[in-house]
């Protein structure tokens, strides 16, 4: 551990570029929500108002969700907003929780990473795995990409928590869960 | 016990381990559901995981949860739930005990802005709590009515609660939302009840009355909630009229709640960043547990346990209500230490196939698993609304405040009973409505 807490700084400037990087993911999200938000008004005015309907709507509604969600969890894992059970703080100390934070991290890593590989090698198929939306034929591999990517950025900063963990083995976790 | 259920239930175990060391809940599931795949189909691990994280990012009706969240947002940006307050307030106010009574009809409205319990608990304690504390209430009803207020929200439409029910149980999300309405009702009187009873055992628990407004006054203040009024109208009644769908009812509540933000000029740079920001986070949340959820239905349907465990109660000769009484007990047990979604999305798929090859209704069971969720949110020792509520009253003691949320506790054991006996109080609405 001595050798992490000697890297301690460097750890946190990893951890603040993945920070930045799920900001990046946010602003998409942010757009995507408008995106979302306006083909949703859309389709009950051109509904209602105009007595049709728009085909595409549902495709570019499911691929802008796709858009949002892969923000929405990189945002999530950045803000601390991914619910967990609090109940081990209650009746053990720090000393058992630094074991048990380390081990639960790095299973959380090692999931996040399988998701996005995942995701990147099954949305590589693309058009000949027929992965495309059903009205307008969007192609779905963009948005697994996406949504790898996401889990990516989720990796990297679950790493960056891992380590600054062991170098704040002997102090106070800054990423410690809180109730 | 065959080969496939053993390993259900290591999973479950391990499940409950990976929580206990504070893994977050959609992961947990993830971790587990890829791992038992693998011991189960070991080249399934990498479609299944892709599979249905994808099919969940792009499936359809779940449009409807990013939208909800941000019509909750915009409406907890907009200063809107303070005019809710105030008209509650405004018709109760003669009332002793009614700034507690108001605060649970204002967590109501507000509930039919807003799918999440948490942030209608937080909007109220904000807005009602000063209020109670200048007139003296005993700070266990204060918070208690509060914290339970809250828990109105994942109950009235729109639901998070009912959106996740409805996506793994395939069941209509509109049909859900209906079901709502009036045990969502029931429960708010039921609240108000609490308050009274609580008020005449002990008055001085609500000392003060506010002085009793006029009646020019009180209609000047229901004018002022009109935005909010005027949004559930719309977006549960076009449900209702079959105007719009659910998802459609979620986009407009959405555009709607974002006029109204803008007329009151409550939205600018950093209050459309922060809107964006919560509800980014509260889909993360809602997503990731879907992911954890959908990849461990996957290994739960490899395993065979649900076919198991519907034989199982079927050689046992169990009805339909005892399963339905067991499962509710559990759920309660599970929710003093379990988030609600994790609860939902981990036991659902499991006893789904036991409850509908009993004939059970869906629909009701939905609303009373819902009920049981509210109970999980305001019991000890996990209890979240009511650690929203010590955000907001950092100076009272935790243990002062579950001492207040008993009698609202046994209001919601009242609502479920009574629903459980009286189905048509769920079914009423979504039968009107859809046949």
């Amino acid at each position: 551990m001595i050798f992490f807490e000697q890297h301690r700084a460097r750890i946190e400037r990893a951890e603040a570029h993945c920070r930045r990087l799920q900001a990046a993911f946010a602003v998409a999200g942010g757009i995507a929500l408008a995106v979302l938000l306006g083909i949703t008004v859309a389709e009950v005015l051109w509904r209602h108002i105009l007595n049709d309907s728009l085909p595409w709507i549902e495709d570019v509604s499911t691929m802008s969700l796709a858009v949002v969600v892969a923000a929405a969890v990189a945002w999530g894992a950045r803000e601390g907003a991914h619910v967990g059970v609090n109940l081990i703080a209650r009746f053990a100390g720090r000393r058992v929780t630094r074991v048990t934070d380390a081990i639960a991290r790095i299973l959380s890593l090692g999931v996040t990473a399988l998701a996005a590989w995942a995701m990147f090698v099954h949305g590589a198929c693309g058009l000949p795995c027929g992965d495309v939306t059903g009205s307008i034929s969007i192609p779905h591999t963009p948005f697994y990409y996406a949504l790898g990517a996401s889990l990516a950025a989720c990796c990297c900063l679950l790493a960056s928590q891992t380590l600054l963990g062991f170098a704040a083995w002997n102090a106070d976790d800054p990423n410690e869960p809180v109730e | 016990m065959t080969a496939g259920t053993g390993i259900a239930l290591l999973g479950f175990l391990a499940l409950l381990a990976l929580l206990l060391i504070r893994v977050p809940a959609g992961l947990a599931m993830l971790i587990v559901g890829a791992a038992g795949i693998a011991m189960i189909r070991p080249g399934a691990v990498v479609p299944v995981v892709a599979g249905e994280v994808f099919a969940v990012s792009s499936r359809y009706s779940l449009t409807i949860l990013p939208l909800f969240m941000l019509m909750g947002n915009l409406a907890l940006v907009s200063g809107m739930s303070q005019d809710l307050y105030r008209a509650a307030h405004g018709w109760l106010g003669r009332f002793r005990g009614s700034l507690a009574s108001a605060s649970i009809v204002a967590c109501a409205g507000f509930s039919a802005l807003s799918g999440s319990s948490l942030a209608a608990a937080l909007t109220m304690g904000r807005v009602s709590l000063p209020e109670m504390r200048r007139f003296r209430y005993d700070d266990s009803l204060a918070t208690g009515a509060i914290a339970a207020g809250g828990t109105l929200g994942i109950l009235i439409p729109p639901s998070a609660g009912m959106v996740i029910y409805g996506i793994i149980t395939e069941e209509s999300i509109g049909r859900l939302f209906m079901a709502g309405v009036i045990p969502g009702v029931l429960l708010t009187l039921l609240f108000v009840l609490a308050v009274w009873i609580v008020v005449r055992r002990d008055p001085d628990k609500a000392p003060h009355a506010a002085a009793s407004l006029p009646w020019r006054d009180r209609l000047r203040a229901t004018a002022r909630a009109g935005w909010i009024l005027g949004i559930v109208v719309v977006t549960i009644g076009g449900i209702y009229a079959g105007v719009f769908s659910a998802i459609e009812a979620a986009g407009v509540g959405a555009a709607l709640a974002l006029i109204a933000a803008c007329a009151r000029r409550k939205l600018n740079g950093k209050t459309a960043v922060e809107v964006a920001s919560a509800t980014l986070k509260a889909s993360g949340t809602a997503f990731l547990v879907l992911f954890g959820a959908f990849v461990f239905k996957v290994f739960l349907g490899f395993t065979g346990i649900a076919f198991v465990a519907t034989e199982w109660v079927g050689v046992q000769g169990f009805s339909g209500a005892q399963v339905v009484a067991l499962v509710l007990v559990m759920f309660v047990v599970l929710g003093t230490f379990l988030d609600g979604f994790a609860m939902l999305v981990l036991t659902v798929p499991l006893v789904q196939p036991v409850l509908e090859s009993l004939g059970v209704d869906m629909i009701w069971f939905g609303v009373l698993v819902v009920i049981a969720l509210e109970m999980g949110l305001i019991s000890p020792p996990v209890g979240l609304n009511i650690f929203v509520v010590k955000g907001v009253a950092p100076d009272v003691p935790i243990h002062t405040m579950f001492r207040g949320i008993v009698p609202f506790w046994l209001a919601l054991l009242a609502a479920m009973v009574l629903i459980a006996f009286v189905p048509r109080i769920a079914t009423l609405l979504p039968d009107a409505m859809f046949g």
